[in-house]
């Protein structure tokens, strides 16, 4: 028996051991007057009782469990697993797992848990850490499974959802509902065991927007609907500044084309031998056009033709890498025959010859863009921008924080002349959004948890300059932050939203650093917050090899039976100088 | 014997239970019809169904027992002597004197069952059921039918008001309780006037509207709003009244001011505006280019279909013969009737037509080239549509310049131009021959010399791009004046200057000849009706064109007037800027591409640059984005609707804003957006919406919206030292 009674304190136990030891024989020493009376042999037996209660109390003792195993049932287990486990354990405790709540102490002496279903939430992993506890995966429910878009588009840009259902129906479809409930694209389901599937939509206006993905039979009765929050950026104009060595067609229609888009432009085309011809489109005409760093740093993007590249002397050449390196300035250069041939030190292109001067691109089967007959190499650092099969036709590289943007394409004003404006506009806006200078936000924030719930943490990361930065939630309660040892600027955080909806996040003193967030009732997504549970789950137990047995498990007795044992010691030796002298 | 008495009996009261019914039927049917005319099917039904219930508990068919039939016939029949109960009987339990009175009545009643008629009234109630329908289509037609204030309009038909602002509930809001907007379609369009309560108009251009309300309580006073004005409306014995043209499309509502001062707004109605689409012609049976050979039979026939919507006036053939070639060609205009003769007014018209060249004088070389001109019955300014020209030639036996080198009509155009400076020759070898020439054959060359003068002129209008509306004229009427100086010019002169009718030549050439001039520089044009920039840039080229033309003009005129000689100084002047024109001008380079800074000419040709300045130019050419405040509204609605935000004064300024730009967007397609826009009206009010009312404005307002134009973008990309340091190891690894 001794050997399944164990301590939880065994470090205390041999000055205990003395200190008890020290206890009886005072009061043996005390009572040794009755010596050798019967009554001091039952007293000393009582007091060595007494005082081994209260050691017991201490060191609070345990009894090593024999054998026992529970299962903790989570949504979607599966019966034939739980059976089969019942038919390997006999005396299986069967438990409820209820999220949010410490489980009971009784689980303490078992030799395995087992963990079936869904799992338990990510937040209640930490109460199964001490236990040998096993996974066994239930089945998932059908819906979406997997969902990836983007959380903060730009207005304008096409909203791309991708995601993957989970054992869906004919004749059901995936419904993309744009907000008021209207329909912007769907997706037909078939038969299987999984089926992926996109949707999309241009996004027309900024702001926070609830979409909806539903999934509809074919009579167009809504099944599901999940809430899609999409917080979509407003539009930011560029400011550009082209410089062009001699006059080229290329340039007056991009010129045209960003101005009309709204961007400030600034063309400075040399047309003679220091003659030049200045053009301020949409911005003032005091802006300076000096080839310096600090005039570069006010424009995002330079573009910059071959030949008054070439005439860039070195002096300037510095001042353009200090832009870019430094100041996060996007160059991009239109190329031409010699430059390809020979495109110099600054990005290090690497450029290879081909024969072909006109690409169709996959995007537009029915019109051809003429091109110099090379290709951008795929190289260490080439962002390829617009490639087809056979090459890179545009690409850009980082340099320090800015980028140098390069294309093989030529006289694509000519897509414009055979009217094919929404290509052309198309190609430049690729080219360009890759080149131009990013915004360096204050806050730059982040959160590992797609989906939020109420009253659920909401954990949270922080990138920004901002020293002791308070993060203040629905301009109503600051959230504790914690920066990260080896990197400082990134603070982490966790909430528990309490309103639904939208919910804004912001640093005190600062209006611009704001993060929106949307904060859904918790019978949203359910099928995705399964799979993604699971998968926690999955990797939360496989990670230290807890296998059933492998810990000692024990079950403590309860201090109120030595209590009681210590109460009825003193209660007779109280009483029994009393009735013996009575 | 004994059966057939009871039977004759059964008969009888079935026949009269048959009558009965069928009485009850028409006495319910006559309101039931009258009120079906009036108040619709489901009332009528009811109202015939619970009077065929009274009329049966009234009538109490059930109660035609055989005993009764008896009594009946006892009571109508004095022949019967009271005993016709006998025939009920059994012969073997009566007694012989009854069974002799059973055997009489039965043969009495034999003779008189054609006669027996009860106490039915067929002719009475059918009588009835036909006045009452009679009455019901009297009503109807006369739209005598009126109920008083009490009376419901259908659910969309009802005006609905909303107060601006909150009114106290106990307050007693005053409703239309009679509508009516009645439309007169233009007179040409032969139709009848609309009468309706229907106040959404989709109407025919130029058609007249009249509006007219009435209220249940007195208002102090009612406007309609019509695109943003308001205007008050007539009242008239309690009826407020206006009426307007409908020119374009858009949207009205009305507005009243009760007793009180409160104001009330209805919702909004669209006025849409069908505007009267021209005819449309078909050519069957024809070639675009036809030639023949000088022997063969030279007849060109082909059917023609001309459609419009109201009917079309007239429809003929305009052909025009040219002869010669080169700066000697001649025209010839005439205008021809088709075969089949043209009934105005038809919606279709099927017309036939044989050209027969040589009626029209045609020699080997000539060339013929007509279309078909129809004109519908519009008012005031009727439809005119031309149909393509076509083509039909006599081959030359000696010159065959004619190749079919492409499909384009244009392409086989003779260059018919006389040049400035044969147009000075001509003129000249006219003055010379003046003693030898009779009057009327040197009026005949003067005139066709001006008009090849003004051909010349229009060629240069088409040249520089522009509209022959945009080239400076003298005093109107002065062609008339030459014109009308000769009898012997009419076959000649045919209405060409004429404002009414459209000169065959002019048009012609605008159809067939400005694109062989435009076209080649149209692809690379810019902006090709831009005259700030080519007044701009070529100032003086654009000036010294306009003012080449304007002795153009007066040359004509001269010519016109068979004053050739007042004509030679301003051809003379008109020639000596054409030639200074094609010395200087650099057209296309300017239309091409690249706008050079406006260069002297010495100083461009000496190669210096000492003159040459820098050139600043600032523009702004970013376009307004015409969806701002609906792009606004789409956020501040969802807001609403997610419960992040509640409605206040800035969101109703913006749904005000996005309204407007809403209406100047639905003008196309009033009827398309008015729910949309109403709602978005109702959104500005004071009045708190319902969200299904949110949900489908902001469905509304991302179907106007249309689909983004790529467009960069500045991204967001958070860069720290961290980013730096990697960044940094790369580039030093990097070879």
């Amino acid at each position: 028996m001794i050997h399944n009674f164990i301590s939880e304190h065994q470090l205390l136990n041999w000055p205990l051991l003395t200190g008890a030891l020290i206890i009886w024989a005072i009061f043996l020493w005390k009572e040794w007057r009755q010596f050798p009376q019967p009554r001091f042999f039952i007293k000393g037996c009582v007091a060595l009782l007494v005082v081994a209660s209260l050691v017991m109390i201490l060191i609070r003792p345990a009894l090593k469990s024999k054998s026992g195993h529970a299962a903790i049932l989570t949504e979607g287990f599966r019966k034939q697993q739980l059976d089969s486990l019942r038919k390997s354990h006999r005396n299986l405790k069967i438990l409820a797992y209820h999220p949010n709540r410490p489980l009971p102490d009784s689980l303490r002496g078992l030799n395995a848990l087992y963990v079936l279903g869904e799992g338990v939430q990510t937040f209640d992993l930490w109460q199964l850490e001490k236990f040998p506890a096993v996974y066994l995966p239930g089945s998932v429910q059908r819906g979406i499974v997997k969902l990836r878009y983007p959380r903060e588009p730009i207005q304008g840009d096409l909203l791309r959802i991708n995601g993957i259902f989970n054992h869906p129906q004919k004749n059901h479809r995936v419904v993309l509902e744009g907000p008021g409930g209207i329909t912007l694209d769907s997706f037909d389901l078939d038969i299987g065991e999984e089926q992926a599937f996109k949707l999309s939509t241009e996004l027309k206006a900024s702001g926070n927007f609830l979409f909806a993905i539903s999934e509809k039979d074919s009579s167009g009765k809504v099944i599901t609907k999940e809430e899609l929050p999409v917080h979509i950026r407003p539009r930011t104009k560029l400011k550009v500044w082209i410089m062009n060595g001699v006059p080229n067609f290329e340039t007056r229609h991009l010129k045209n084309y960003l101005a009309e888009s709204g961007h400030q432009v600034l063309v400075r085309n040399q047309v003679s031998r220091n003659r030049f011809k200045t053009e301020f489109l949409n911005m003032g005409e005091d802006a300076s056009y000096a080839f310096t760093a600090e005039n570069l740093d006010q424009f995002d993007l330079l573009i910059i033709d071959a030949a008054a590249y070439r005439k860039l002397s070195s002096q300037f050449m510095r001042v353009l890498e200090k832009a870019i390196g430094e100041g996060g300035l996007g160059v991009f250069i239109q190329s031409d025959n010699q430059f390809l041939k020979s495109p110099g030190n600054l990005g290090d292109f690497l450029i290879t010859e081909d024969k072909s001067v006109s690409v169709v691109l996959d995007a537009w089967p029915d019109s051809k863009v003429e091109k110099w007959p090379y290709r951008l190499q795929v190289d260490i650092g080439l962002q390829s921008q617009q490639a087809t099969g056979e090459g890179i036709l545009t690409g850009y590289k980082r340099i320090g924080q800015g980028r140098l943007g390069l294309t093989v394409f030529q006289n694509t004003y000519r897509l414009l002349l055979d009217g094919h404006r929404q290509q052309y506009r198309k190609i430049w806006a690729d080219i360009l959004s890759a080149v131009s200078r990013r915004d360096d936000p204050i806050a730059y924030w982040s959160t590992p948890d797609k989906l939020i719930y109420k009253d659920q943490p909401f954990r949270f990361e922080l990138r920004t300059g901002v020293e002791k930065p308070i993060v203040i939630l629905n301009d109503d309660y600051p959230v504790a932050m914690a920066s990260k040892v080896d990197v400082p600027y990134v603070w982490e955080g966790t909430s528990f939203p309490v309103r639904e909806g939208w919910n804004m996040m912001g640093i005190s003193g600062d209006s611009t650093a704001i993060y929106n967030f949307y904060v859904l009732d918790t019978t949203q997504w359910r099928s995705l917050r399964m799979v993604q549970t699971m998968e926690e789950n999955t990797r939360a137990f496989s990670e230290d090899l807890r296998t059933p047995g492998a810990q000692i498990s024990s079950r403590p007795i309860s201090p109120i039976w030595f209590f009681l044992l210590f109460l009825s010691g003193m209660t007779f030796l109280w009483l029994e100088p009393k009735i013996y002298s009575s | 014997m004994k059966e057939s008495g009871k039977d004759m009996v059964l008969q009888i009261r079935n026949r009269w239970l048959l009558r009965q019914v069928l009485e009850i039927f028409l006495y319910a049917c006559g309101p039931g019809i009258l009120v079906f005319l009036l108040a619709g099917w489901i009332t009528a039904l009811l109202t015939f169904i619970s009077l065929a219930l009274l009329l049966f508990l009234f009538f109490k068919p059930w109660n035609y027992t055989p005993e009764k039939i008896c009594s009946l016939l006892d009571s109508r029949l004095p022949d019967a002597e009271y005993s016709s109960g006998l025939l009920l009987a059994s012969e073997k339990a009566l007694s012989g004197i009854a069974r002799l009175q059973q055997r009489k009545v039965l043969s009495q009643l034999g003779n008189w069952n054609g006669s027996l008629r009860g106490r039915l009234h067929l002719l009475r109630s059918g009588l009835l059921a036909v006045l009452f329908l009679a009455l019901g289509v009297f009503l109807k037609k006369y739209q005598l039918w009126d109920s008083g204030p009490d009376r419901k309009l259908r659910p969309a038909e009802t005006i609905i008001f909303q107060p601006v602002d909150s009114i106290p509930p106990e307050k007693v809001v005053p409703y239309a309780d009679r509508q009516q907007l009645t439309v007169n379609f233009p007179e040409y369009t032969r139709r009848k006037t609309l009468r309706t309560s229907t106040m959404n108009v989709k109407a025919v251009e130029g058609s007249g509207l009249a509006w007219k309300i009435h209220f249940n309580i007195p208002v102090r006073e009612v406007a309609i709003v019509i695109n943003g004005t308001q205007n008050k409306m007539k009242e008239t014995e309690g009826s407020y009244s206006v009426s307007t043209t409908l020119n374009h499309s858009g949207f009205y509502n009305f507005l009243f001011l009760d007793t009180q001062g409160n104001a009330y707004v209805s919702e909004l109605y669209s006025l849409e505006a069908l505007t009267d689409e021209p005819p449309g012609i078909t050519l069957k049976g024809l070639d675009q280019f036809k030639s023949f050979d000088h022997d063969e039979s030279k007849i060109v026939s082909f059917a023609t279909r001309i459609t419009d919507d109201f009917g079309i006036r007239e429809a003929h053939i305009i052909a025009t013969v040219s002869k010669g070639s080169g700066e000697s060609v001649k025209f010839r205009e005439e205008r021809l009737a088709f075969d089949t003769p043209v009934i105005a007014g038809r919606q279709t018209l099927e017309l036939t037509k044989k050209l027969d060249l040589d009626s029209l004088n045609m020699d080997p070389g000539d060339e013929l080239y007509f279309y078909v001109e129809a004109t519908d019955v519009k008012l005031p300014k009727a439809n005119t549509t031309h149909s393509e020209t076509y083509f039909a030639v006599i081959r030359d036996t000696l010159t065959d310049q004619f190749g079919v080198e492409g499909t384009m009509a244009a392409d086989l155009m003779p260059d018919y131009f006389r040049s400035q400076r044969q147009l000075i020759i001509d003129t000249e070898k006219l003055i010379r021959d003046r003693p030898e020439m009779g009057r009327s054959a040197f009026n005949t060359t003067s005139n066709e010399l001006g008009f090849d003068q003004k051909s010349l002129r229009l060629k240069y209008g088409a040249f520089m791009g522009e509209e022959d509306a945009d080239v400076p004229s003298p005093a109107a009427g002065d062609t008339d004046e030459g014109s009308g100086a000769g009898e012997g010019l009419a076959h000649y002169t045919h209405n060409h200057d004429s404002e009414h009718d459209p000169p065959p030549v002019e048009e012609s050439q605008e159809n067939d000849k400005a694109p062989n001039t435009k076209n080649p520089l149209e692809a690379y044009l810019h902006d090709d009706a831009d005259p700030k920039t080519s007044a701009k840039v070529e100032l003086s080229l654009r000036s010294k064109l306009l003012q080449a033309m304007d002795e153009m003009w007066d040359a004509e005129l001269y010519l016109r007037l068979y004053q050739p000689e007042e004509s030679l100084p301003f051809q003379y002047r008109s020639l000596k800027l054409l030639q200074e024109i094609k010395n200087t001008a650099r057209i296309y380079v300017h239309r091409i591409g690249f706008d050079p800074p406006p260069i002297k000419e010495d100083t461009r040709l000496s190669g210096k640059l000492e003159d040459v300045k820098n050139y600043r130019d600032r523009k702004d050419s970013a376009t307004d984005d015409p969806y701002t405040f609906i792009r606004q509204a789409l956020g501040q609605l969802e807001a609403v609707r997610t419960g992040s935000a509640e409605i206040n004064n800035e969101s109703r300024h913006i749904f005000e804003k996005a309204g407007r730009e809403l209406a100047a967007e639905a003008l196309k397609e009033p009827g398309k957006y008015l729910k949309t826009l109403q709602g978005l009206a109702w959104l500005s009010g004071d009045i708190q919406q319902p969200p299904e009312v949110i949900a489908a404005v902001q469905k509304g307002l991302l179907k106007v919206l249309p689909a983004p134009v790529p467009d960069p973008k500045k991204r967001t990309g958070f860069y720290g030292e961290l980013d730096e340091l990697i960044i940094k190891e790369m580039e030093k690894y990097d070879p």
